[in-house]
Parts: structure tokens; sequence; C-alpha cells
């Protein structure tokens, strides 16, 4: 019809064992090519190529074809057509087909075709070929959003898609033969929004402004079964954004739910829980002489405050997520009120401690002549009020699973988090269940109330502590722009710089950087600054290698590094992050530190 | 530590070394820096070491007689007026042979020899490489692929013999030639335009 496109296409059949190449045909051969002669006016547009196979044959790539090669043109008649005119249409082919060797080979092939007012159908023919390459003609997709950087040796494809989708097997075919490392293999890394891909570059100096290709995975990227999805970005100079997510496959979810298990378990001896915790065991080894089956229902019902309060928790937690809000663990500290309810919580539990009244309220455990409290719904709040207590304090492991929960749907989230829970009652419960461990306990003695004394102390000092990051919360509205690293260290301490992500990024390039993501609620993030960070031999060291020390504050809801966190996988602090100069890999700190920890990594990064 | 677990401790070390040693190191060479050394037999059983031609111009051109690349640049000569037109020049032209025993291209040593001659090949030396270790450690991927080395011992050029990637032996007058092109500009003292670029043609039998 004039005017009307219409397709025409190539198909080549093989000879098991032989194939033709892909428009790029990768470390050598050459690709299927076409020319056309064609009457006046018409034109001949791009060949929609399906995307290849992979031929790896080390140390060398290709891409092919095997067994059948169907290749459509678009052609676009000219204007001025005489209805029933002959067309006559020209092609030479040239290929090369290979399998242990190579042949080259060519066709000049011709059709006449004839214009008509009407189209004609498509012929069986066409239609079986069309439907044995459409699922593999590339696509494009609005709804994942691509970016490209190129780094001095690779090339970094971010895919971002708002609802998190899988993609597993994913590979990159360039159209241009000289950008990328055909033979290297490509790695995939699971983000917080999507994946990032790193492809190894070419040696050639390729086109360097834009990326053109196809991003292939197992899984389709629409409704109708496309496995290609079509590239053609514009290529940033600048290196990707820190982002960079946990390894899809390193961690199976049984070893998570068995991090979340030991990091509640750890809880229990974190500065807000052992309180607490010690306090409610050392009522228990005053009654255990109480009848078994009270003991062990007392276990239970404590168990259940906790387990319900992280529940709630949790629930919180991924509605304000769902909602949009960038948080993360310890989303409430943004809350004055709670902060004050806090403050107030943890005041009378000191007081509690050192026997100064023995005031009852609700959730309170209180040490009573009469034997264990009589109200189960008082103890159940015991668990909820110790939970409450625990929220400051994160310990080794927590972090991990925690982190690992955001990429997850929500019912793996609570999975974790019932782990956690049941990690952090499980001493209690424990000795609820076999009371006849109390004799591995020490008998009850005025010891205890020393003890009660120490334990008050240290509840009260996390009580200050609550109302200092009460009133740096009160003087500062929500939302504060730039992170503020309040507490300026002295000339005597590391010289922090606030955190930003384009800050980390120049810096990393030439100079070791360190990041330290705190927050002046969390009380483990004080405990490593106080006993590594501020240590003196750490400094020297710091200075010695001329690290670059960024501080990442979290103690007012700042959205940016509720971001980077996540780009970490975590969602939770403290997180020590080292960067080797012009490195692009994280190497990470543990959760609790030592100066040595911390001056052995530094020596470590260095020596790569 | 007990005699059996030093023994084992051995063991387990040699049996380490050996998946590590045969595998041959796969390089990409970059242009300006020095082209690694190598110590090759030829054809006819000499040792020939790049080192020892500092001081010349040196071209590697990989081989594989029975790939249609290869005979496109053969069959019409053109291949060997350029190895005769420069080794008359004093530039040392390395014919190098990557095949892998039993993969196409791999003769014995007397027979490539006699292949070679037989086409009239005026390369100065035809190296057999065939554990692949010289090919991979260059990164040629193609045959030919085309290497250009200067006086000094730097690379120069790298990539295919020209700027046509096909088997039609009528496209070479249309092409311009980079290893002429990068030949011609060194020895003016010219930087060379073209110093890196896609080879073509089929892949070493490695």
């Amino acid at each position: 019809m004039p005017g009307t496109p219409l397709k025409i296409g190539i198909h080549l059949v093989m000879q098991p064992g032989w194939h033709v190449y892909w428009k790029n045909p990768g470390d050598s051969g050459l690709p299927v090519s076409i020319q056309w002669a064609l009457p006046e006016g018409f034109t001949a547009g791009e060949p929609q190529w399906p995307y290849p196979e992979r031929l790896e044959v080390p140390p060398l790539m290709t891409y092919i074809f095997e067994r059948d090669f169907f290749l459509p043109v678009t052609i676009t008649p000219g204007q001025n057509l005489q209805d029933g005119a002959d067309v006559p249409v020209k092609a030479r082919l040239d290929w090369l087909v290979c399998a242990k060797e190579c042949i080259p080979g060519h066709a000049d092939v011709a059709v006449t075709l004839t214009a008509k007012r009407t189209p004609s159908a498509k012929t069986p023919l066409w239609n079986r070929y069309w439907a044995e390459i459409e699922p593999k003609l590339p696509v494009e997709r609005s709804d994942w959003s691509i970016t490209a950087h190129m780094e001095q040796s690779s090339i970094v494809l971010s895919l971002v898609h708002p609802a998190r989708k899988t993609l597993t097997d994913v590979y990159f075919f360039a159209h241009a033969d000289n950008v990328v490392n055909h033979a290297a293999p490509q790695t995939l890394m699971r983000t917080a929004d999507g994946y990032r891909l790193t492809i190894p570059r070419s040696t050639l100096n390729g086109p360097a402004d834009k990326i053109q290709g196809v991003v292939t995975a197992k899984e389709s990227w629409d409704e109708a079964k496309h496995t290609g999805l079509a590239i053609d970005v514009p290529m940033s100079q600048q290196p990707a954004p820190l982002p960079i997510g946990p390894p899809p496959s390193s961690l199976s979810l049984a070893l998570v739910l068995g991090f979340a298990f030991l990091g509640g378990l750890l809880l229990n001896l974190m500065p807000c829980v052992l309180p607490v915790i010690s306090l409610k065991i050392l009522n228990f080894i005053k009654h255990s002489a109480d009848d078994r089956s009270r003991l062990r229902m007392h276990g239970i019902v404590f168990s259940a405050g906790i387990i319900a309060a992280f529940w709630v928790l949790t629930a919180l937690l991924l509605f304000l997520q769902a909602a949009g809000h960038q948080v993360g663990w310890g989303f409430q500290f943004q809350s004055p009120w709670f902060l004050g309810f806090l403050a107030a919580l943890f005041f009378v539990f000191a007081l509690n401690l050192f026997g100064v009244f023995e005031f009852a309220a609700p959730g309170i455990a209180v040490p009573r002549a009469g034997g264990l409290s009589h109200s189960w719904a008082s103890v159940f709040l015991n668990g909820v009020v110790a939970t409450i207590a625990a929220t400051p304090c994160s310990g080794p492991f927590m972090g991990t699973a925690l982190g690992y929960s955001l990429s997850q749907p929500p019912a793996v989230t609570f999975a974790i988090f019932t782990m956690l829970a049941l990690g952090l009652c499980f001493p209690y419960l424990v000795i609820s269940m076999f009371p006849s461990l109390k004799n591995a306990l020490p008998k009850p003695g005025p010891w205890m109330i020393t003890f009660k004394r120490i334990m008050g102390l240290g509840m009260l000092a996390s009580c200050l502590w609550i109302l200092w990051v009460l009133m740096v919360r009160l003087e500062q509205p929500a939302h504060a722009a730039p992170s503020n690293p309040q507490h300026q260290e002295t000339s005597s301490g590391i010289r922090w710089q606030p955190f930003s992500t384009d800050a980390v990024n120049a810096a990393r390039k030439n100079s070791i950087v360190f990041i330290d993501f705190t927050a002046r609620w969390c009380l483990s993030c004080k405990v490593n600054e106080f006993v590594a960070l501020k240590n003196p031999a750490v400094v020297k060291k710091f200075e010695e290698l001329a690290v670059t020390p960024f501080l990442a504050d979290w103690t007012l809801k700042d959205d940016r590094i509720t971001q980077a966190l996540a780009s970490y996988g975590k969602n939770s602090i403290p997180l020590y992050v080292l960067y080797a100069p012009g490195s692009d890999q994280p190497v990470f700190l543990p959760e609790l530190l030592t100066p040595a920890i911390v001056i052995k990594a530094l020596d470590n990064i260095k020596g790569n | 530590m007990y005699p059996g677990k030093e023994v084992r401790m051995k063991k387990i070390l040699m049996a380490l070394a050996l998946l590590v040693m045969p595998a041959a190191v796969w390089a990409d060479v970059t242009i300006g820096e020095p082209a690694p050394n190598f110590t090759l037999k030829d054809t006819l059983g000499k040792e020939h070491s790049l080192s020892s031609f500092k001081g010349n111009f040196v071209v590697l051109e990989w081989v594989n007689t029975d790939c249609p690349f290869v005979k496109k640049h053969y069959d019409g000569g053109n291949m060997q007026t350029l190895q005769k037109k420069y080794t008359d020049q004093g530039i040392v032209w390395l014919a190098i042979n990557s095949s892998a025993p039993g993969k196409q291209g791999h003769y014995a040593p007397a027979e490539l020899n006699e292949i070679m001659k037989s086409k009239g090949s005026h390369a100065t030396a035809v190296l057999l490489d065939s554990d692949g270790k010289v090919g991979q450690l260059y990164g040629a991927k193609t045959t030919p692929h085309m290497f250009v080395i200067d006086i000094d011992g730097k690379l120069i050029y790298q990539g295919a013999i020209d700027s046509i990637a096909s088997a039609d032996p009528a496209d070479i007058a249309k092409s311009e030639n980079y290893v002429t092109s990068a030949l011609d500009a060194a020895k003016a003292n010219k930087p060379v335009a073209m110093a890196s670029t896609k080879s073509y043609g089929c892949s070493v039998k490695y």
C-alpha cells in the first residue's frame, strides 16, 4: 500500500552445530548484513534483531543464533504507487556461518511485490517465524528506570523499579562491539530499590556518551513474556552513587532468621535491656520456690508481651514505609513524646532498682514480698515495657537481620522480627521452663542489693541520655536539612565531616573513606565511639593514613541518611563503612568495635 | 604437627598448585606501554625472544591458514606483500599460530613451515604457540589480529589488519591498512591515529 510500511523478513536455516552472528558478533565473527536495492522512494528501516544466544569458548565470547535465524525489516514504500504495480525488491545478504571453522556466505535475493489498496493478510509462514522470535524482540518499558555510569574499568547499570520486581540471570548485550568486555562475567547486585549490574569495559574506546543494548533476564519484563529490555540511555561519567546492597543469594532466609535470634539473645546484654531483664531474673530467683506451672506461665506471658510489642513495632514500621516515609529501626526516636515517655520509664526503673520506693505501675516489675505478680496483664505489660526499653539498643547480628528485611515481603519481615523477639525473651523463658536451673544461679543474698544499685545507676545514666536526646530534638525541628554533626570533636579527636553521598564519592577517589552512621539515641553507637573511635591509637591511625572520616547523624529524620543506609542493605545503626581509595567495594566493620578491630581494618584497606 | 598431617598438607597444597598452574593468564595489552616479552620456537625449531628485537619495529600477526579471513589476505598475496615490504626495510615480522592441538589451524612445525613457504610468506619467523600462552598474554582474539611494536619495545597498534571487516578480498583495495598507517606514522615520529581497533576474523582456536 502506498505510504504504509510493510515488513520483509530474512530467514536463514543452519545445519546443527552451525551459527550466524548478532549485530554485535562479540569477540569474533561478522554480523548478518543486508544491502537493499529498492525502487525509487522506498526506504528500508533498521532490522528488528531478536537478542542472541551466548557462545562461550574461553577465553572468547560471541553472540550467535543457531538452527533458525529470522530478521524482519520494515520497508516504507514511496508515495507514488499505482494500484497493481509490480514492485521489485532486491537484497544482498552477507553472513558468516561457523561451527569449528567459518564459511563466509552471501546470497542475492529478489522478490516482486504487488502494490494493493488493501493490505494482505500475513502468510502462515510469516506468522510461524515471527512467533518464534517474538519473545526475544527487545521491548521498551517505562516502569523500569535505567541509568548508566561509566567508571574506570566497568560500566554500571542501575535498574530501578517501584515494586522491586525480582530479576535473576541478568545479562547485558551491547549493540556496539567496542564497549563491553564480552567474555568477562557481569555481576548483579540487589539494592534497596532494584538492581545494579556491573559490566567490565572493553579495552577499546567505544562511545562513552551513551549506552545501547538489551538487558535480558530469566523473568519477563511485561505480561507478553518478553525477556529482553531495550536500553538506550545516556552514560554519566560520574561513578555510580553509593548503592551497593547485599548480593541476592548470599544470605539464605534460614541464616537470617538464625541471625535475628542471635541478635535478640545478645540484646539481653545491651545496656538498655540488661537492667530490666536482670531485674526480672532477680525477682525470679527470689520466688523460684513457687509452683512450677505458675513460673512457666509467667515466662510464657512475659514472652508473649515481648513478641506482641515487636509485632506492633514491625507493623508500624511497615506501614510508615509503605506510606512512603523513609524510616528505619529506631524511627520512634524522632518523636519527642516517645522520648519523654522513655525517659520517664527509665527513671522509674532506676528508682525501683535503688529501692527508693516500690512504685507499682502497670508493667513495672516490682519485687514483692508475696510472690510473683498475680495479674497476668501486668506480666504481659512487663514484656511490652521491656521491648520498648530495648529499642535504643541494637546489637550484633540484629543489623544484618534488619537490613535483610528491607528487601523482603512483609511476611518475611514479621518472621525476622519474631525471631528477634524470641531471642530476647529466650533466657527468661528457659529459666521459667526449667526452674532447676536456678541452682546454677547465685543464691539470693545481700549481693542482690548491690547488684540492683549498679543496675539502677545504669538505668539512670540511660535516662539522662534520653533526656539529652530529647533536648536536642526539641531544639531542632523535624526534617532538619543537612545533617549537622553537633558533636564536633575537640582537636584531640577525629575531625568528622558531615556526610553526603556526593562528598563521599568525591573523597573515595583518592583517599580512604570511613563512614560512621550514628545517632544520639543509639547507645551501642555511643559505646563504640567511646571505646574505639575516641581511642588515641585509633585517632592517630586515622591521621597517619589520611583517612577522610564522615559522620552520618541519623538523630533527626534525615531521609538521605535513611536512603544511604538502605543502599547498604541496612535500616538500623550502628553501621561503619570503609572504602579503599578508588574502590567501589565497601568494607563493613562489625557492630561492636574495639580499637584493635578498627586499626586492623584500616591496615588491611591500606594494604590492598 | 604429626607427620601424617604434614604429608596431607603438602598433598593439598600440591593439588591446589596444579589447579592453578595450567591456567594461562588472559591480559589485555595497553597502547603506549611496553609490549610483554615472550620466547617461542619457530617452525624450524629455533627460539626467538621479543626482547632481542629491541631497536627494530616488530609486527605480530596472529595466523590460522584455514581461516577464511586469513585466506582473504593470503590468497591474493596481500599479506605476503606487506611482509616482504617491511622485512626488506629491516622490520621484524612474526607470524604466530596459537591454535591448540586438535583445533583448526594447528599443524606440526615442519608441516606449517611447508604451508607458509608454499604461500610465499616473507615473515621473519613463524612461531608456534600451541598452548596459547602468548596469545592470551596479548589478548589475541581473532585471526588475523595485528600488533605493532616500536623500536623502544612499546606497543603502538593493536587490532584489525584493515578497516573493512569482511571476508571479501575485493575489500582490501578499498580499505585503510592499519598496520601500514601505524608504521608510517611511527617512522615519521607522528602519533598513530588509529592505535586500537576491534580486530575481525575467526576466533583464535585456543
